[in-house]
């Protein structure tokens, strides 16, 4: 196992280091001196010229990427031009209610999903699985942004019960200390994730249950219960832990549309708005950060596959 | 010198510099192009309660020393809230100087304009008791310099050449006054907009040092106000210490400082108990809301959550129930805004530069702009905007000679007319060529070559959607010419980036015609930096003699009316084609009352909160 961790450490390494190389050139390549436009229309050329110079963008690009690695090793991650603060300190502002947001709904939308997904297989192509699968495939085709709306509309502005946006508080647990303002954007995040997990969760469960494992349980008498907690919980959950792992980069970035709806800023506006502002070093730190992510989801994928099924052996 | 165009937003005014209030019972607008309407102000006032603003989605501010640099323009702590400019060039929606809260006196220019003398009022004192002083606005000029002198993209408001480049001295003559010798003569309605409007005077008795606790030292040694600028830079980027810091609790303005929220650029203010100048805050307390978007502004508003706000002009079809929820709201476009069609007249691919650079050829597509149609459409502006054939209003004191009449109509017929009388064969919804080459006055024009078609391609931005909006409905009037126009979506950015022969003129055969949005020239809206001949962003190099004569005259002459001049040669000129100016709506809650003025001036980017109160 340690060998196995170390080599896939050292591989995510080498990946994540082509990640930053592949991302600093595309970055050059789209403008490679963004003076004109991070100054506007209104700037001067001599201006521009000063604001290259001063961030160093008038360097050859490979100078300008050793610089920078020179300054990742340092543990500094630059200083955005344009929100005037040091990136490190942007990221650790919005890295952690990203999280929580996204942590939280993740947890809700597999409380919700893996019983729903286990139910719908146990009771296949009866009422309450049609029920269940147009529902989920309402939710699914709805946009996020819709639900959003429709959530503020009615409960907002009608009902006047929850908040129209979510939490300001700049703590990263604002989900314990004002449950109420974050509802409303944990459910909506939640809804989509439960639609996808809980297909995911009835097709590995229906397969499951074919299976020859599940039969003998059944003719040795053990009771329904029994089988689904001790064997179709298990077994079936496999695709969906394959499927979390991937999600963890999403954990920090997938709340765009959240942030934006309910006035939450997080990692996701963050990344947006820098893109827009061509503000590179946060465009750069982001993307690392997300690399690395990537990498360590996989990771961590595979470890929990290997811990729920012994059969499988990490080599 | 080209301000913040893009930012329309109330970021962007706070660093603008304020306006509004004082002058009346009826909101001053530019002619009847306002809609919405502002209710006279409550006779009885309710004194103190806290008003909630929504900042701009993407532009909460980050900087707080008011000599902002350009990359912080738009971004900046509410400078004129805080730190009162010399001349307060607002009133209502109109760009006209407003004298009550400009704290000096009107400038004097001497007969040759090379002399400025400018007085400041006495009755305005800092926070910290001591009175503002001539030497306070010496010492904002001579910090000016000494950023300049660093960097040129260290002052917003710097034109290379101009001020104060061309600063021969700066003195401060007695207590309250300074006098400005240059060394060029400048058209003082350049002057006083582009120069005197953007200078503030600063605490020198408190700022004038080169670390937190180093003595008060003489800011006319150019490496003391060296050493004072990178200071107040450097506290600058610290925001978790703008609340705190004592220099800048050091204030003029009817607010200072109370709270600043360093991750997300919301701020609080309260009033200067030591304000000393003719109108002071009434509410206890200003909050500036930072918000993601406009739908989080918009939700809200709708929920009744916040006092004061711009909204999106996509939300217009939403007026009606925030007003039967609570809401009073009023909409207008920005004064000096152009918001065109911009011409490449060097793109030589399928002989563009030859096509534009004919005067007919302009007028015709010209004329197949629907502005009041694109204004009436539901799926363009939906009734927020203005029509707007120069970069001057209508109702402007320097309005075109033409005023409010389009020079060039919509006229699908006129416009085929044009064609046919120059030598065009117009194939309706086909290809149309020119069949009379040649350089006559029924001929196409020089180096147009029979059988040439006239196609050509247009990038816009991809956002807001109205800019998409129109120029479909502007390529559609096009092919009924029989005129093909190839278009796509570009972002802003990269158009800034890459569609500028200055800039890039690598691309100057990739474009033709590009609508990147919104440039705003201000209040003294003189075209001369996008459209003379040399001017540093005129991104197509269009260029005409009697403009740059025109132009000139605008800057340095002493023509009061030469800007009106300018702006009615460049209406029937077509350096562009002209479009509509897009309205700012502003939505306020109707218990909160005040002068008139101090609502409409939130649509030009201004911001005056010390006139509101709430209603008794």
């Amino acid at each position: 196992m340690a060998r196995y961790l170390a080599r896939r450490l050292a591989t995510s390494l080498v990946v994540v280091i082509g990640i930053s190389i592949v991302v600093f050139l595309l970055l050059n390549a789209m403008s490679g001196a963004p003076g004109r436009s991070v100054l506007g229309p209104s700037a001067s050329p001599e201006a521009v010229d000063a604001f290259n110079h001063k961030e160093g963008f008038d360097r050859p690009v490979v100078v300008q990427y050793l610089s920078y690695v020179q300054g990742l090793v340092q543990g500094d991650l630059g200083r955005s031009y344009k929100l005037n603060q040091d990136v490190g300190e942007l990221l650790a502002q919005n890295a952690g209610r990203s999280a929580m947001l996204s942590l939280a709904a993740l947890l809700l939308a597999l409380a919700v999903a893996v019983p729903l997904g286990i139910y719908q297989a146990r009771r296949r192509n009866r009422r309450s699985d049609s029920a269940i699968t147009a529902a989920t495939f309402m939710l699914y085709a709805s946009p996020q942004f819709f639900l959003a709306v429709v959530a503020i509309e009615i409960f907002s502005v009608q009902l006047q019960l929850l908040p129209a946006q979510a939490s300001q508080s700049r703590s990263a647990f604002v989900i314990f200390t004002d449950p109420r303002a974050m509802l409303l954007p944990i459910l909506t995040l939640a809804a989509a994730n439960i639609a996808i997990f809980a297909r995911y969760q009835r097709s590995a469960a229906l397969d499951q249950l074919g299976q020859d494992y599940i039969k003998v349980a059944r003719a040795k008498g053990v009771s329904e219960r029994k089988i689904v907690r001790s064997h179709l919980l298990r077994n079936s959950s496999l695709p969906l832990i394959t499927l979390v792992g991937v999600s963890v980069p999403a954990l920090l970035a997938g709340n765009l549309v959240i942030e934006s709806v309910f006035n939450y800023p997080g990692l996701g506006l963050l990344f947006i708005n820098s893109l827009a502002r061509e503000d590179y070093p946060v465009l750069l730190a982001y993307t690392l950060i997300g690399g690395v992510l990537t990498v360590l989801g996989n990771l961590i994928g595979d470890l929990l596959v290997a811990i729920v099924d012994p059969r499988i052996e990490l080599s | 010198m080209v301000r913040a165009g893009v930012a329309l937003l109330l970021a962007g005014s706070l660093a603008a510099c304020g306006g509004g209030g004082g002058n009346g019972k009826t909101p001053t607008v530019s002619g009847d192009k306002g809609f919405g309407s502002i209710p006279e102000a409550a006779d009885t006032v309710q004194a103190g309660g806290t008003v909630d603003i929504a900042l701009s989605p993407g532009l909460a501010p980050n900087y707080i020393y008011p000599n902002v640099p350009a990359v912080f323009n738009g971004t900046t702590v509410a400078p004129s809230q805080l730190w009162r400019p010399l001349y307060w060039r607002s009133t209502g929606a109109t760009a006209a100087v407003n004298d009550e809260l400009s704290i000096a006196e009107p400038p004097e220019y001497s007969s040759d304009r090379k002399t400025i003398t400018i007085e400041l009022k006495d009755s305005y004192t800092w926070s910290d008791g001591e009175p503002v002083v001539a030497d306070d606005l010496v010492f904002s000029i001579e910090l000016i310099r000494a950023a300049l002198k660093e960097d040129a993209s260290n002052w917003s408001y710097y034109t290379p050449g101009q001020f104060p480049d061309d600063l021969a001295s700066v003195e401060a003559t007695d207590e309250h006054t300074v006098t400005l010798t240059l060394t060029t003569a400048y058209n003082p309605g350049y002057f006083d907009a582009f120069v005197l409007g953007n200078l503030i005077p600063l605490p020198a008795h408190s700022w004038s040092k080169a670390s937190d606790d180093g003595p008060i030292i003489d800011f006319r040694d150019p490496a003391n106000a060296k050493a004072t600028f990178d200071y107040l830079h450097k506290a600058s980027q610290d925001q978790k210490s703008f609340a705190t810091n004592p220099l800048w609790s050091v204030v003029n303005g009817p607010f200072k400082l109370k709270g600043f929220d360093s991750s997300t650029g919301g701020f609080t203010l309260v009033p200067n108990e030591e304000y000393s100048g003719p109108q002071a805050a009434q509410v206890d307390e200003v909050n500036y809301l930072p918000f993601t978007s406009p739908a989080a502004v918009f939700n809200q508003v709708r929920a009744g959550n916040l006092t004061v706000a711009l909204l999106d002009s996509s939300y217009i079809d939403q007026l009606p129930t925030l007003e039967s929820t609570g809401y009073n709201y009023y909409g207008m476009p920005k004064e000096g805004q152009v918001n065109s069609l911009f011409l490449n007249f060097e793109n030589t691919t399928n002989n563009f530069d030859k096509m534009i650079a004919q005067p007919y050829l302009r007028q015709a597509l010209q004329h197949l702009i629907d502005q009041p149609g694109y204004i009436k459409s539901k799926g363009i502006y939906n009734g927020a905007a203005a029509e707007s054939y120069s970069p001057v209003s209508a109702a402007s004191a320097n309005a075109p000679g033409f005023g409010d009449k389009a020079p060039y109509p919509y006229s699908i017929e006129t416009a085929k007319k044009l064609l046919e009388d120059h030598g065009w064969k117009v194939v309706d919804h086909g290809e149309t060529t020119c069949v009379r080459p040649g350089a006559g006055d029924d001929q196409c024009g020089e180096g147009i070559p029979e059988g040439q078609k006239l196609s050509f391609n247009l990038f816009y931005a991809n956002s807001p959607t109205s800019i998409a909006a129109r120029n479909t409905a502007f390529i559609a009037a096009a092919k009924k010419v029989g005129i093909t126009i190839e278009s796509a979506a570009k972002a802003t950015n990269f158009m800034y980036s890459n569609y500028d022969n200055n800039f890039a003129p690598e691309n100057k055969d990739k474009w033709a015609v590009q609508d990147s949005g919104p440039i705003n020239l201000g209040g003294y809206p003189t075209a001369s930096l996008i459209w003379s001949t040399e001017g540093a962003y005129n991104a197509g190099h269009y260029s005409s003699e009697e403009a740059d004569s025109l132009m000139n005259e605008s800057i340095s002459g002493e023509d009061p009316k030469a800007l009106s001049n300018e702006a009615t040669f460049l209406g029937k000129d077509l350096p562009v084609l002209y479009m509509p100016n897009p309205s700012n709506i502003v939505v306020w809650k109707k218990t909160l009352s005040g002068d008139p003025d101090a609502f409409a001036n939130i649509t030009q980017g201004f911001l005056t909160p010390e006139f509101w109160y709430y209603a008794g």
